[in-house]
C-alpha cells in the first residue's frame, strides 16, 4: 500500500526509525527518533512525579493532582488485582504503567513517534515482566512453583499432557502481552494515516466537499486512539498485576 | 490549626465525593462497553499465540529429532488447548468480576462506584475509621474557638 510514487497513503512511514545525528547505520547506541521519544517520555514522567509534587501542597496544584491521580490509580489497581504482599512491586508496576502511558500519549502528538508501536520495544518490556514474575515465583515458592504447572485435580495419566498445556499457556503470556500493546498502537496509528492519505487523495482529485468523510473519520479515530492509548497502558499494567498475583499466590 | 485543616479537607472530600457520584455513571458505562471489546481482542490474541507457540515448539522438536510432522501436529493441538485454556480462564475471571460487581452494587447505596467497587466490603469500614481518628483532634480543643 505504501508505494512511493503517486500514492498519498503511506501508513507505515511514520514508524521508520531514523538516526538523529547523522550516519545511515543504526548501531547499539545510536540515538534515533525512537530513543528520543523514550527519553522525552521519561523526562515527562519525571517532571510530573518529581517536579509537580515537589511542594507537596495540601490543596494540590493541577499538575500535582494529576500525579496524585496517577499514583492512586495504579496503587488501587495493584492492591485489588495483585493482592496481599504485592506492594513491594508497586514501583515497578507504576514505572511500567507510566512509561507505556507516556509513550502512547506522547505518540498522539502530530509529527511525533510512538516507541510502543514497535515490537522491538514491547517485547523486551513483556519479557522483563515475564522473567521478573517467574523469578519471583521461584524465589517465593522454591521448586514448589513447578506445582503451578502440575494439575493435581486431574486423573494421573492425563497430568503430563495437561502439564504441557499449562507450560504452553504460561509461555503464551509474554507473547500476547507484547503483541497486544504493539499491535494496537501500530494498527491505530496506521489507520489514522490511511484516512489522512484518503483526505489528501480526495482533495487532489478535485472532489472538495467529499473530503468531509475522511476528515470525520480522522476525528473519530483520533478520539478512539486517545482511549486506546490509555486502555492499552492500563491493560499492560493490569496484566502484569495478574501475573504477579499468580506468582505470589499460585492461584 | 491542624484540626481545622483536616476538617476543611473532610468537607472538601465530601463535596468531591458528592460531585463525583453525580457525574460518574455515564463514563463508567462507556468504559465498560469498550472493555468488552478489549476482552475479546485479548482472548483472540491469546488463542492465536497459543497455537503459534505450539507450532514453534513442535517444529523445534521435530527438527531436533528428525520426525517431521509428528510433534508439529501434536504440539499445534496442545497449543490450541493451551490457548483455549487461557481464554477460558480470562472468561472465568471476567465473570467473577461481574458477579462481584453486581453484588457490590446491591450493597452500596450511593452511585460512587468508580474507584470503590472492588473494595466494596472494605469501603464501609474505612471512612468511619478515619473519622474516628480525626474526631478527637478536631472537635476536642482547638477547633471550637477558631470557628467563631
Amino acid at each position: 500500500m505504501a508505494s512511493e510514487d503517486g500514492s498519498y497513503i503511506h501508513p507505515m512511514d511514520q514508524f521508520v526509525i531514523k538516526p538523529l545525528f547523522g550516519g545511515d547505520s543504526i548501531g547499539l547506541v545510536t540515538i534515533t527518533n525512537s530513543t528520543l521519544w523514550m527519553f522525552v517520555t521519561v523526562g515527562a514522567v519525571a517532571a510530573l512525579t518529581i517536579l509537580a509534587t515537589r511542594r507537596r501542597a495540601l490543596v494540590p496544584t493541577r499538575a500535582q493532582s494529576v500525579a496524585e491521580l496517577l499514583y492512586g490509580f495504579v496503587r488501587q489497581m495493584v492492591e485489588d488485582v495483585a493482592g496481599k504482599g504485592s506492594m513491594t512491586y508497586f514501583p515497578y508496576i507504576f514505572t511500567l504503567f507510566a512509561f507505556v502511558l507516556g509513550c502512547n500519549i506522547l505518540g498522539m502528538i502530530p509529527m511525533s513517534f510512538t516507541p510502543t508501536a514497535h515490537f522491538a520495544v514491547t517485547i523486551p518490556l513483556a519479557l522483563a515482566v515475564f522473567i521478573t514474575v517467574t523469578a519471583i515465583g521461584f524465589i517465593k515458592h522454591g521448586t514448589g512453583f513447578f506445582g503451578f504447572f502440575w494439575p493435581t485435580d486431574a486423573p494421573l495419566p492425563l497430568r503430563p499432557v495437561l502439564a504441557v498445556i499449562e507450560v504452553i499457556s504460561y509461555l503464551v503470556r509474554p507473547v500476547s502481552h507484547s503483541l497486544r500493546l504493539g499491535a494496537n498502537m501500530l494498527a491505530g496509528h496506521a489507520v489514522l494515516k490511511v484516512f489522512a492519505g484518503l483526505f489528501a487523495m480526495v482533495i487532489a482529485a478535485g472532489l472538495g466537499p467529499l473530503a468531509v468523510l475522511p476528515m470525520g473519520m480522522m476525528i473519530g479515530v483520533t478520539a478512539l486512539e486517545f482511549l486506546v492509548a490509555f486502555i492499552q497502558a492500563y491493560v499492560f499494567a493490569i496484566l502484569t498485576c495478574v501475573y504477579l498475583h499468580d506468582a505470589l499466590h499460585m492461584h | 490549626m491542624t484540626g481545622n485543616g483536616t476538617d476543611g479537607l473532610d468537607e472538601l472530600g465530601a463535596r468531591i465525593d458528592a460531585a463525583r457520584s453525580t457525574s460518574q455513571p455515564k463514563p463508567a458505562r462507556r468504559r465498560g462497553s469498550f472493555a468488552g471489546a478489549e476482552l475479546a481482542w485479548r482472548m483472540v490474541i491469546d488463542l492465536v499465540a497459543g497455537v503459534g507457540i505450539g507450532f514453534g515448539m513442535g517444529y523445534w522438536l521435530d527438527s531436533l529429532l528428525g520426525s517431521m510432522p509428528l510433534f508439529l501436529i501434536l504440539f499445534v493441538f496442545l497449543g490450541l488447548a493451551a490457548g483455549v485454556r487461557v481464554m477460558m480462564r480470562t472468561a472465568r475471571e471476567y465473570q467473577e468480576k461481574l458477579v462481584a460487581q453486581s453484588a457490590g452494587q446491591e450493597n452500596t447505596p450511593t452511585g460512587a462506584k468508580y474507584y470503590d467497587t472492588p473494595t466494596g466490603a472494605k469501603d464501609d469500614d474505612t471512612p468511619t475509621g478515619a473519622e474516628h481518628d480525626d474526631a478527637p483532634l478536631g472537635a476536642g480543643t482547638q477547633n471550637a474557638p477558631k470557628r467563631r
